[in-house]
């Protein structure tokens, strides 16, 4: 609700803090999680797709 | 000169309506009670005050300063919560040094400082001897005062307090009422304090802003809402209140074989109905053997301590009506249960039904 | 819907268990607890002590030059302190990025929320092996990362660097589902206060917030820490397990097995446990002393 105001409450980080933030946990995730799970499918699909 | 100016102040959550419009300017050295029923916008006030939250629109300024461009941790603000929100992992001590601590390091006091202004803090309300106790360990009058000192450490220019009393029971409200009415004296504050008691904004406030669905309804002295209500809600909100149908006419009201002058509220010539507002201790009884004044039958007696409650049986009202007086005049007239009396207004305002 | 029901019954016996044993010597007015200390304890005799007692027992078969021989070799000296230091560094690791990753989740609102939300749970349902063989393939010197990596002369898979990266995965939702409700909980008006006493954003977290979510971030470390501590499946796809150099423990004791050394790989197991016992109460100290504390710091 406070997002679109023009003020910033006194609870909100700045803007750049929160996407750095984001940033930082999203490319955490990516890097330990997504990218070893896209490998499985990856790897997974070529096998069936070459025989 | 105001310390806090509030104009056209309007809040919105979601499709909820929480301000509409708001005016009001705060004197340096007031005590203000904003006070209303729940969802009367008074809490979004005061957090739009203290700059926890913003207005959609309309703006706030301290001594004529925009508070949109003075951000909360420089207005200088005392901010008491209604559930005290004291750091539990602190000591009482480091809760009323916290405020100290976290200043920029060229404003910081030294820690000998600190040690000194907290002390005198804690000595002030009255706690000195359970510096090193934590809040879990305290009573809720105690975590209330602890709140308080922790919120003057940083020498406000303001004082805002939501709900102060609400979580305490009876006997500790009323010490730390009149405590607190004191300490703002002595200190030179400026405090705004949000209730939902009518009778705490009546003992403690200078001025009480009576608030209703986002509106200010009234503002006034104790006695001014209290004696003359603006409107019928702030009758009903401000303590008991009798509602006697009458007749309307001109600038006069009628019932009970009585007439009164409306005084603000002229309804033009034509006749109409309304309801006469009457405080329990503003009906008489007139002496027994009068015909004038209303008919009426003791229905119950209440011995309330220093006041006695009698309701009584009028004829066509389906609700008894109340009258409070106090226990000589009670003796003196020696009424019982049954016993029929002649009754009157001696106080009453009239509002078109 | 964001904890997992499986670590927060973990990290609640992990507090139950000592707060029982202490109040064994007073009388307890509670209903029921005798019968439900006595659960407890039969229940943790038969699924922790027993299997810990055998191997005493079966350690306990080696006389004291054999026990050196077998626990304080180049060999096994370098195991420990691979073991012990990957399962360190990489719950560490995911004690930061964990508690970003919480706080993230619980107070910003940004696109595909529920669905990053679920994935940290993932690192729990992937058979370990599969895992290890991926973050091998993505870490060796021609894999996604690992070419990005190895023209700066880093090599990752194949070193202890792996090993780090395998139990980083393994221990990743730990200190987030440890971390996340509590930081839900955490009530909004003690922030507000302290931001109404002039604080800074940073101030209030490291004074107020930090403080209030400390002990469940250390739960989270100790459960990180200890599941990579033991953590064999998915390492030593990436490892390379060069004896002295890249060779965990776990493996150390799986060799002992192979070659029918059973009191061997007791032994070795035995010193992990003394030492990971001693990390584990370390924690637990610290964690008692955050609890009562911690504001000032």
């Amino acid at each position: 609700m406070s997002a679109q105001n023009r003020h910033r409450a006194p609870l909100d980080e700045s803007p750049i803090v929160r996407w750095l933030l984001i940033g930082s946990a999203l490319g955490f995730l990516f890097l330990f999680v997504l990218l070893p799970l896209l490998t499985v499918f990856i790897e997974g699909l070529r096998g069936g797709l070459a025989r | 000169m105001a310390v806090i100016d509030i104009h056209a102040v309007s809040k919105q959550f979601g499709s909820f309506t929480a301000l509409r419009q708001v005016n009001m300017a705060i004197k340096e050295g007031e005590l203000v009670a904003l006070l209303g029923p729940s969802g009367s916008g008074k809490t979004t006030l005061l957090r739009i005050i203290a700059g926890l939250e913003f207005a959609d629109q309309g703006h706030v300024s301290f001594e004529g300063v925009d508070a949109a461009t003075n951000p909360m941790v420089k207005r200088r603000v005392g901010f008491v919560f209604q559930h005290y929100a004291l750091f539990k992992h602190m000591s009482v001590f480091e809760n009323v040094a916290f405020g100290l601590r976290v200043m920029p390091s060229g404003q910081r006091p030294t820690n000998t400082d600190i040690k000194r202004r907290v002390e005198e803090l804690l000595e002030l309300v009255h706690l000195g001897n359970l510096a090193g106790r934590f809040p879990t360990q305290l009573s809720g009058g105690q975590r209330q005062r602890v709140a308080l000192a922790r919120a003057l450490a940083i020498e406000p220019r303001v004082l805002l307090l939501d709900e102060p009393f609400g979580a305490l029971d009876a006997r500790v409200r009323k010490d730390l009422r009149r405590w607190l009415r004191r300490l703002h004296d002595e200190m030179g504050l400026t405090s705004v304090f949000v209730t939902h008691d009518q009778e705490e904004a009546l003992e403690l406030a200078d001025r009480v802003v009576v608030m209703n669905n986002g509106e200010i309804i009234q503002s006034g002295t104790p006695t001014e809402v209290y004696d003359t209500p603006a409107t019928p809600f702030v009758y009903e909100f401000l303590g008991n209140v009798n509602r006697i149908p009458c007749q309307l006419e001109g600038d006069h009201a009628s019932f009970w074989g009585q007439s009164i002058l409306l005084e603000d509220l002229p309804v033009g010539g034509q006749k109409r109905t309304g309801l006469a507002y009457v405080r329990p201790h503003d009906i008489e009884v007139v002496d027994g053997r009068a015909t004038m004044g209303q008919p009426a039958i003791v229905r119950h007696v209440s011995m309330l301590g220093s006041i006695v409650r009698v309701d009584l049986a009028v004829e066509g009202a389906e609700r008894p009506i109340e009258m409070e007086l106090s226990r000589t005049k009670f003796q003196q007239l020696d009424l019982r249960t049954n016993s029929a009396v002649h009754l009157r207004a001696c106080q009453a305002r009239a509002f078109p039904a | 819907m964001n904890s997992l029901p499986l670590v927060s019954e973990v990290s609640r016996a992990a507090v139950a268990i000592p707060a029982a044993r202490f109040s064994l010597v007073k009388r307890s007015v509670l209903p029921g607890f005798g019968i439900s200390l006595g659960f407890t304890l039969f229940y943790l005799g038969v699924i922790v002590l027993i299997p810990l007692a055998a191997m005493g027992v079966k350690a306990s078969g080696l006389s004291w030059e054999e026990f050196v021989k077998a626990t304080l070799s180049n060999r096994a000296l370098a195991a420990y302190r691979l073991s012990f230091g990957a399962a360190l560094l990489a719950a560490a690791i995911n004690a930061v990025f964990g508690l970003i990753t919480a706080w993230v989740l619980v107070r910003y609102d940004f696109p595909f929320k529920r669905v990053v939300d679920a994935m940290v749970d993932l690192p729990f349902a992937l058979p370990t092996a599969v895992a290890g063989i991926a973050l091998a393939a993505i870490y060796a010197p021609n894999g996604w990362i690992g070419q990005l990596a190895a023209p700066l002369g880093w090599k990752i898979a194949f070193t202890p660097w792996g090993v780090g990266v395998a139990l980083t995965f393994i221990g990743l939702p730990f200190v987030v589902r440890t971390v996340q409700p509590v930081l839900q909980d955490l009530s909004r008006d003690v922030e507000e206060a302290a931001a109404s006493l002039g604080a800074t954003r940073w101030q209030t977290f490291r004074r107020v917030i930090m403080p209030a979510i400390a002990p469940s971030l250390m739960t989270g470390y100790a459960l990180a820490f200890a599941r990579g501590l033991g953590e064999y499946g998915s390492v030593i796809f990436i490892a390379g397990n060069l004896p002295m150099i890249s060779e965990i423990a776990p493996l150390l004791i799986i060799g002992k097995l192979e070659q029918y050394d059973y009191a061997g790989a007791a032994a070795i197991g035995m010193v992990m446990l003394a030492i990971a016992f001693l990390i584990l109460l370390g924690i637990n100290l610290l964690q008692r002393w955050a609890r009562v504390r911690g504001g000032e710091g």
